[in-house]
């Protein structure tokens, strides 16, 4: 009995060793990179915490940056674990912005007027179907054509990336702006109530259960088990008789809802629709938020607040300490190759086995 | 100058950079390998290029330095794929994360420390300024600096190596079949390090071209894309050299021809979308006509 207990705390120690070693090794990175490039560490790290965590501001830009990473990084660790590299969050959620931001400028704010959640819902379903369509159209190249998904939706992202673009700056009215009328921004109903003046609203509170339901799903349903086995081998998956091909085409709808729904979220945040959001290369933050949380919802919502926390923090340690806030993509791309690393290493080879 | 001899120079001069590192992706992925971050590798050479032609005073130095800086970056990529056997896709991305990171730092960090000066790299001259107003030639060659001419010289040596040469036959057959390579005796892992090499190189040299031939000077994500448009104008290409080749000078003369129209105009996305829409349409077709009736409605 002693011994198993033993052995469960070592197992335990183990499994916290990682996100330790993890931690400590940012830290060192980031401390021994402010001080080559000649600036004050002890200066940039108090503005770091006090710009991400350390005051009203920062924890209500944490929480809504972390929202976003949250959805994004549900929609990518169901896509790894079914075996499908879908890096197009990004370009999904612009389109389900822009497409959430039509139906409403469409509607005239008569779904507004008749009560704020019609609306509200009203355009997260807008987002999230055309997030799905946007993500399915990848899907379909891949599940009729054969092409690599990965390209596939690389792709697509610069073209939703453009296309919204396009839409933005040729239709005023898509960013709530009439130029005949003289109206201003979307409907004030769009904006979740700020708290005190901060960026939080309340798609946190959308992204929990998002992220307990992805959990729910992935280990404690059929769905989710067949997903699973057709990452592991789709082969023997099929042969068991998994639909891959309808899976596959599932996934790619689910990852881009997730996505699109995030972007309707940052659209009624901000109460725009800007052709730089705040959640710009978030999809690809996504990705190391998901690899680092083991491809594991529950933990996503954790490792997504420290990332966002980063995020914040790097701003406004550029602002006062004269650190770049570029630091942080260096320390997301080496968190990257660490989780890569440590799964090589282990005999744990889904990271490793993803997409071949 | 003519306005159409214009042209042609400028769609030159802007389709040299996707052109080189067009060719450094075709490299790799004949090799059986896919790194989508070669826009961080064009930005270390593009920072490494400036730096060194920035601090020597010399262009070609710079050009050197440029290479030499995408080759060891690519060493990252060649580390954690062939030694520690890493998804490609994932480490392209990081290693695109980090490259993006670091250079923006390390300028950031040289302005701070050169404060109130232009860091700028002198104008390096074209191969042959002399005769830049013979007619077509003259803008789309003469006023061309080394790097172009290099670029368009590497097409033929390409496609010479792949086609004619054995060693390009076994880089060919490495990325076709890699366990069958090994059987036959080929070292699958030293060849896709060389190829890893390479294509650091050239990608490198066309990070380089835009900060010491094109603009002088360096700015935080200069490149701003090119090494996805280059991965762009492989897939469109087929994965040949003529064919990435012709897209990459397909894709230059739409970028020149993007700046060229009035801003206020809609033309803008929809040309940055044009190399992406083509690259899926082309993925696409391909399957459709070439091998794909076996891959229709196939139950994999």
């Amino acid at each position: 009995m002693a011994e198993l207990e033993l052995n469960g705390a070592a197992r335990g120690w183990r499994r916290l060793a990682w996100p330790l070693m993890l931690a400590l090794g940012t830290a060192t990175v980031l401390a021994l990179a402010i001080v080559l490039i000649g600036q004050n560490p002890e200066l940039a790290f108090s503005e770091f915490v006090s710009g991400s965590v350390g005051s009203l501001t920062g924890l209500g830009g944490t929480a809504a940056r972390a929202t976003i990473l949250i959805f994004f990084a549900l929609g990518i660790a169901l896509s790894f674990r079914a075996g499908l590299i879908n890096i197009g969050a990004e370009g999904q959620a612009r389109v389900g912005a822009a497409a959430a931001v039509a139906l409403t400028m469409g509607a005239q704010g008569a779904l507004f007027s008749a009560h704020p959640w019609l609306g509200i819902s009203a355009m997260l379903l807008a987002g999230a179907a055309a997030g799905a369509l946007w993500s399915l159209l990848a899907g379909a190249m891949k599940r009729w054509r054969g092409v690599s998904e990965v390209v596939a939706t690389l792709m697509l992202n610069f073209v939703a990336i453009q296309l919204v673009r396009f839409f933005v700056s040729s239709h005023d009215w898509l960013q709530g702006r009439d130029t005949d009328l003289q109206q201003n921004e979307l409907p004030a109903a769009l904006k979740f109530s700020g708290w005190s003046g901060t960026d939080f609203h309340w798609g946190v509170f959308l992204a929990i259960p998002a992220a307990l339901a992805a959990h729910v799903f992935l280990f404690y349903t059929a769905g989710g088990m067949r997903l699973r086995a057709m990452g592991l081998n789709r082969g023997a998956a099929r042969a068991c008789g998994v639909p891959c091909d309808t899976l596959t085409l599932w996934v790619f709808g689910i990852c881009g809802a997730l996505a699109g729904m995030a972007g309707a979220l940052g659209v009624m945040a901000v109460g725009k629709l800007g052709t730089e959001p705040a959640y710009s290369e978030f999809g690809y933050m996504a990705v190391s938020v998901a690899l680092v949380a083991e491809l594991k919802p529950l933990p996503i919502v954790a490792v997504a607040l420290i990332f966002a926390a980063m995020d914040m923090g790097s701003g406004s340690m550029e602002a006062t300490a004269g650190v770049p806030h570029w630091i942080v993509y260096v320390l997301n791309g080496l968190m990257i190759l660490a989780m890569l690393a440590r799964d090589a290493g282990s005999k744990n080879l889904r990271v490793k086995r993803i997409g071949t | 100058m003519s306005p159409v001899e214009y042209a042609i120079g400028a769609s030159v001069r802007i389709g040299t950079p996707l052109l080189l590192a067009g060719l450094g992706e075709l490299v790799l992925e004949r090799a059986g390998m896919i790194n989508i971050g070669i826009e961080g590798v064009m930005l270390c050479g593009a920072f490494g290029g400036f730096y060194a032609g920035w601090a020597s005073q010399s262009p070609l130095l710079g050009a050197i330095v440029g290479a030499l800086t995408g080759a060891a970056f690519m060493l990252i990529f060649a580390f954690m794929t062939l030694k520690i056997r890493a998804e490609q896709i994932v480490t392209g991305m990081a290693t695109n994360l980090i490259a993006a990171g670091a250079t923006s730092t390390a300028f950031d960090a040289l302005s701070a420390a050169h404060p109130g000066e232009s860091l700028s790299v002198p104008q390096w001259a074209g191969v042959l300024e002399q005769w830049k107003d013979a007619p077509i030639i003259g803008p789309a060659l003469c006023e061309q600096t080394p790097l172009t001419w290099l670029a368009l010289a590497l097409v033929p040596v390409i496609w010479l190596y792949f086609e004619k040469t054995e060693r390009g036959l076994e880089l060919r057959a490495v990325g076709e079949n890699p366990a069958a390579a090994q059987a036959a005796g080929i070292n699958v892992a030293a060849a896709r390090l060389k190829a890893c090499l390479a294509s650091g190189a050239l990608c490198g040299l066309g990070g380089a071209f835009l900060t010491v031939s094109q603009t002088s000077s360096y700015a935080a994500n200069c490149t701003s894309g090119r090494g996805f448009v280059a991965l762009a104008a492989v897939v469109l290409g087929r994965y040949t050299t003529f064919g990435t080749t012709g897209a990459c000078i397909l894709f230059g003369t739409a970028f020149y021809l993007r700046d060229a129209i009035p801003t206020h105009s809609a033309a803008v996305e929809l040309v940055e979308i044009l190399p992406y829409a083509l690259a899926l349409a082309a993925l696409c077709w391909k399957f459709k006509s070439g091998v794909a009736p076996a891959g229709l409605g196939k139950n994999t």
